[in-house]
């Protein structure tokens, strides 16, 4: 069966959906989701305690973390690749706090996760 | 990213979800940020973006130790697991899409499956996805023609991720797990080597290893990789 390439939850647009068709399938979305700018009905927003925000004021070597046995081996890390330097971060914690931010010899930097 | 705006330092964190993705509010403003495009889309900077965007590599720490000579690391209060977490690798599990990111969705492209898992490589120009079932199917690796550009996207073994890089081989071989590429240069670990065996840096377009159902709502117009 034909999948429309954009599919809605609510059944009362399906008449833009058929419009849409005449549109190629990339360009549509892209007009479609400009047009509808930010819904703040649709975003699930937390409070602001939620997930404390990561502000990095010290680091360290990944061997001097090896060694004193603050990450092992099996820790899975995310490398940040930034013009103001390399950073490593350990995935579970930005997991939790989903980003992070600091400077490095006063160029500042921020990753999100 | 970097997270000057005019000149000032803005504060972030992390408020929540849209489009199946996270969103960051600047403390000086209030506004919402989307976390991959660092564009802000609500608040007194609504369409102002971020620059400076940087790739954020999922790595194993022998192969980060392989690619860095000297790499730091921050680390923070949260506990840390000891063993791999269900954040490793992203491709193991493939759960359902939860209702509370379902619901910040305002429509879904049905062209891959909601939860697949693949590489989505951008520039200015173009936006491609690369389904990870496509490039293990192609012998873990693939190289196609990325805005002008020869790019080699793998399954990396040493980060257990999709990984991308430019390349000037037109192909490539496994052995063992070193990708021998027919330029004489090889990967092993992680890291890009020459035919000498002298340690090369690899040039990496942006990139996220991700599920499809985000990246798809970030980019709308991607293009999928197609053998």
């Amino acid at each position: 069966m034909p999948q429309p390439s954009l599919v809605r939850r609510s059944s009362h647009l399906w008449p833009t959906l058929t419009l849409l068709t005449l549109f190629t399938a990339a360009d549509s979305r892209a007009q479609e989701r400009a047009d509808q700018g930010f819904d703040l009905d649709r975003a699930f927003i937390l409070d602001s305690t939620a997930n404390l925000p990561f502000y990095v004021t010290e680091t360290r070597s990944v061997r001097q973390a090896l060694d004193e046995g603050a990450i092992n081996e099996a820790t899975a890390l995310l490398v940040m690749e930034h013009r103001a330097g390399t950073l490593a971060f350990v995935v579970d914690q930005l997991a939790y706090h989903h980003m992070a931010q600091g400077d490095i010899d006063g160029e500042h930097w921020m990753v999100s996760f | 990213m970097t997270p000057v705006i005019d000149g000032k330092t803005h504060h972030f964190e992390f408020r929540g979800l849209y489009d199946g993705v996270s969103i960051l509010m600047d403390r000086e403003t209030g506004g919402y940020w989307h976390h991959i495009t660092g564009e802000c889309l609500y608040g007194p900077l609504e369409g102002a973006r971020l620059a400076g965007q940087s790739n954020l590599l999922h790595m194993s720490v022998d192969q980060a130790l392989n690619v860095y000579d000297e790499l730091e690391i921050a680390i923070s209060d949260r506990p840390i697991r000891g063993s791999r977490s269900r954040w490793w690798p992203l491709a193991e599990s493939v759960p359902a899409l939860p209702d509370r990111l379902r619901n910040t969705m305002a429509g879904e492209d049905t062209r891959r499956p909601t939860m697949d898992v693949g590489l989505g490589v951008w520039n200015q120009n173009v936006q491609r996805y690369y389904p990870m079932e496509l490039v293990t199917a192609s012998n873990d690796y693939v190289i196609d023609e990325f805005d002008s550009r020869r790019l080699l996207i793998y399954f990396d073994p040493a980060g257990h991720a999709l990984s991308a890089l430019y390349t000037q081989a037109t192909s490539a071989e496994w052995r063992e797990k070193e990708l021998v590429l027919n330029t004489g240069e090889f990967i092993r670990g992680g890291a890009l080597y020459g035919s000498g065996g002298n340690r090369l840096e690899a040039e990496r377009p942006m990139q996220l290893f991700t599920r499809w159902y985000g990246y798809a709502l970030t980019f709308p117009t991607t293009e999928i990789y197609e053998p």
